[in-house]
């Protein structure tokens, strides 16, 4: 038994961190009920478990070694991202033009990195989460790069790049 | 003369906030790209916009003077515990449901219902939060319209018109782009408002120690903490107060749509207690004080059977500059409640009636301009039930809160009991409604609120039915989860790194705290011998500092002092 597109890519989001229904619903455009459901289908099959089953855990999924094995091989520069940052090559991305436009609104971040602004907030989050942007703003988010998240660009520059 | 001139005031300071607010619609039109921008604003919102959004939504045209009355009626400290319910309901729902709002993904409270239990919950909490909702919004047209026009003179169906169409304009244009900004503002000037208020009573009445030793009936409105309150199971009384606010924000969409909102689970929590914070602050005791300034100024006959009109009396006595901030304040209260409640319930019924039976296919652009048309028509049906059903706006907050109740307890089960069944769900929220309303056509409401009935045969039968019916794969005895990966290529193992990493850095930073810790506390007075001393005492793991700060200071070794 293999998985379908859907669940390869939500697994795939799960590899990279973005383990959650909201990460989920923003990336994938469809309702949380709808995707609630294709991850529960998915854990009785056991390819991801749920973080706990009661409160806030019961929307974030982890891998198995059964959903492991159907993520497709990442390229050298690509693992290397994933295991010494933790990011993908797109968040890399987005840190790079973040590092470059200080301060910016998600609609000038989504127009320069050419992603959707639901999608590119599961990975703003993401960023935010590893410390490697800051949020500020009352009402409408802006970001910034934060040391370390300029230290990742300067480290992986040339890997990423290539 | 005198008269049109303070109606020329009033109407300048009401003019001048209704173009702010338009000017925000019009602003905010420009970031709506979507239906989720629409309704959540593209989960932006910041910690103070969540806070004083949270806050805005209960200074409703109720409120201010239900906690000024209350005070008369019932005690300072019992009015002041109106809004500690809702303070602490808040801090409790954002600490323990607003998070889980966030990261689960919704847009609406219903959403919630179909991912714990099924489809037919979804529809029967659609149900009960549309009518709760709807409750809410009607009775903030009649509020703000009975306010306008006791101060105006202007006529009602005037103002309560002039009120719908100028939150509908800004809301239609904007969404919660627009609530979230308007809603600031509104705060702003209700806090503004109530301060004003307040140092004009000190000012011109005494000083709050003089005032509350001597006002009529002091030692049980001031000098005892329930006053006139009960334990009873009617409203208002101790257990109704503490819980009703909290079954009403799990059971009402508009306080999810903050959360869902919100930038980040971080932000919800922070958020939610500022809410609490500010409302606790400006609408306990200071609103409840001002009812207990009033029964000073205008004597206990005045005020005898209706201590809910002693605020607008505190308005009129106000001289000409400070009555149009305080105006300004109700006005803005009104309209943020109404707002709020507008969206809540527009929401619910487009993404949950509209989306789910009509156009199952619509995406988030296809379904703008709907929510546009249907916050309109909801807007429109507020206002015709205002002219219609004016004195039911007097019911209208125990009816949110006891349609609210029945989906608030299959909540909160479903989301700390894992074995609650969709069976059970289901049956005890039919049971629950149904029993509501029979509450409301009985006399038995006299004796007990109908949230309380809804509360005890919803909680029993969802119980009961739960442990005779089969649960969901997770709730089952003998279900065993699978064991996450440890390959080394995931985020996830990489977490645990990070866990390992973060604790190294910690244990050098806490090593470095404390020499710096030990040198700043080195003693700079004494002989050679004294200081000798100490460093010995130190070196052997107790010294002065220690005593001080004994959480900042580590004994060798790395065990806590």
């Amino acid at each position: 038994m293999s998985v379908n597109a859907i669940e390869s890519q939500m697994l795939n989001y799960i590899r990279f961190g973005l383990n959650t229904l909201v990460d989920f619903t923003d990336s994938f455009g469809m309702s949380a009920p709808k995707l609630n459901e294709i991850a529960e289908k998915m854990e009785q099959e056991g390819y991801i478990v749920k973080e706990s089953y009661n409160s806030i855990g019961r929307f974030s999924w982890l891998l198995t070694d059964k959903g492991a094995a159907q993520l497709a091989p990442l390229s050298p520069e690509e693992e290397e991202l994933l295991i010494g940052a933790g990011i993908s090559t797109e968040q890399y991305r987005i840190l790079c033009f973040v590092e470059q436009n200080p301060a910016a609104l998600t609609m000038q971040i989504s127009r320069g990195v050419d992603l959707a602004p639901n999608l590119l907030v599961t990975h703003i989050h993401r960023l935010v989460d590893l410390g490697y942007l800051s949020e500020s703003g009352y009402t409408r988010r802006r970001v910034s790069a934060t040391e370390s998240g300029r230290q990742i660009i300067s480290r992986y520059k040339n890997k990423a790049t290539a | 003369m005198d008269f049109d001139v303070r109606i020329i005031e009033l109407f300048l300071f009401v003019a001048v906030y209704c173009l702010l607010m338009i000017g925000i619609g019009v602003l905010t039109k420009k970031w709506v790209g979507s239906m989720s921008d629409f309704f959540t604003s593209g989960r932006e919102v910041g910690t103070l916009t969540i806070g004083l959004g949270l806050a805005a939504v209960i200074f409703s045209g109720a409120t201010l003077p239900t906690i000024s009355g209350l005070g008369i009626s019932h005690g300072l400290w019992a009015g002041s515990l109106y809004m500690w319910g809702w303070a602490l309901g808040l801090i409790i729902f954002g600490r323990f449901f607003g998070t889980a709002a966030r990261r689960s993904g919704i847009m609406t409270l219903p959403e919630w219902a179909e991912i714990r239990y099924n489809k037919n919950t979804r529809t029967l909490i659609s149900i009960a939060n549309i009518v709760a909702s709807f409750g809410a919004v009607f009775s903030q047209v009649v509020g703000l319209g009975n306010n306008l026009t006791a101060i105006t003179g202007i006529p009602y169906w005037l103002t309560a018109l002039f009120v719908v169409i100028l939150c509908t304009f800004y809301m239609y244009a904007g969404g919660f782009w627009a609530l979230s900004v308007s809603d600031m503002i509104h705060m702003l000037m209700v806090i503004i408002g109530i301060c004003v208020c307040v140092a004009f009573l000190i000012g011109t009445v005494g000083s709050p120690v003089e005032v509350m030793t001597t006002v009529e009936g002091a030692d049980w409105r001031v000098f005892s903490f329930f006053g006139k309150l009960d334990f009873s199971l009617r409203f208002p009384s101790v257990p109704s107060l503490v819980f009703g606010w909290l079954f009403t924000q799990l059971g009402c969409q508009y306080y999810w749509m903050r959360a869902v909102s919100s930038r980040s689970e971080k932000t919800v929590k922070r958020g939610y207690v500022l809410g609490a914070i500010v409302a606790t602050l400006i609408g306990s005791t200071l609103l409840a004080g001002c009812g207990i300034y009033a029964l000073k100024m205008f004597g206990a006959e005045a005020l005898e059977g209706k201590s809910e009109v002693a605020f607008g009396m505190i308005i009129k006595s106000l001289p000409m500059g400070l009555d149009g901030i305080l105006l300004l304040a109700i006005v803005a209260a009104c309209m943020s409640s109404f707002s709020s409640t507008l969206l809540g319930t527009s929401s619910t019924i487009v993404r949950d009636i509209y989306q789910q039976f009509i156009k199952p296919q619509a995406n988030e652009a296809d379904l703008i301009m709907p929510s546009r048309v249907i916050t309109i028509g909801v807007a429109v049906l507020s206002y015709v039930m205002a002219l219609l059903w004016k004195q039911g706006a007097a019911m209208a907050l125990a009816f949110v809160w006891a349609f609210a109740t029945p989906t608030a307890v299959v909540l909160f089960l479903g989301h700390v009991w894992k074995r609650v069944t969709d069976k059970a769900a289901n049956i005890s929220l039919a049971v629950g409604l149904v029993v509501t309303v029979a509450a409301y056509l009985s006399p038995l409401k006299a004796v007990i609120h109908p949230m309380w009935t809804a509360f005890f045969s919803t909680l029993i039968v969802c119980v009961v039915v739960t442990l005779f019916t089969k649960p969901r794969y997770y709730g089952r005895s003998d279900f065993k989860p699978g064991t996450p990966s440890k390959s080394s290529s995931l985020v996830q193992n990489r977490q645990m790194h990070c866990v390992s990493a973060d604790a190294e850095l910690k244990a050098f930073q806490d090593n470095a705290h404390k020499k710096a810790m030990q040198e700043l506390m080195r003693p700079w007075f004494g002989g050679a011998r004294y200081r000798e001393l100490i460093e010995r005492k130190h070196n052997s793991g107790f010294t002065v500092p220690e005593l001080i700060f004994p959480h900042l200071v580590k004994k060798e070794g790395g065990e806590l002092s």
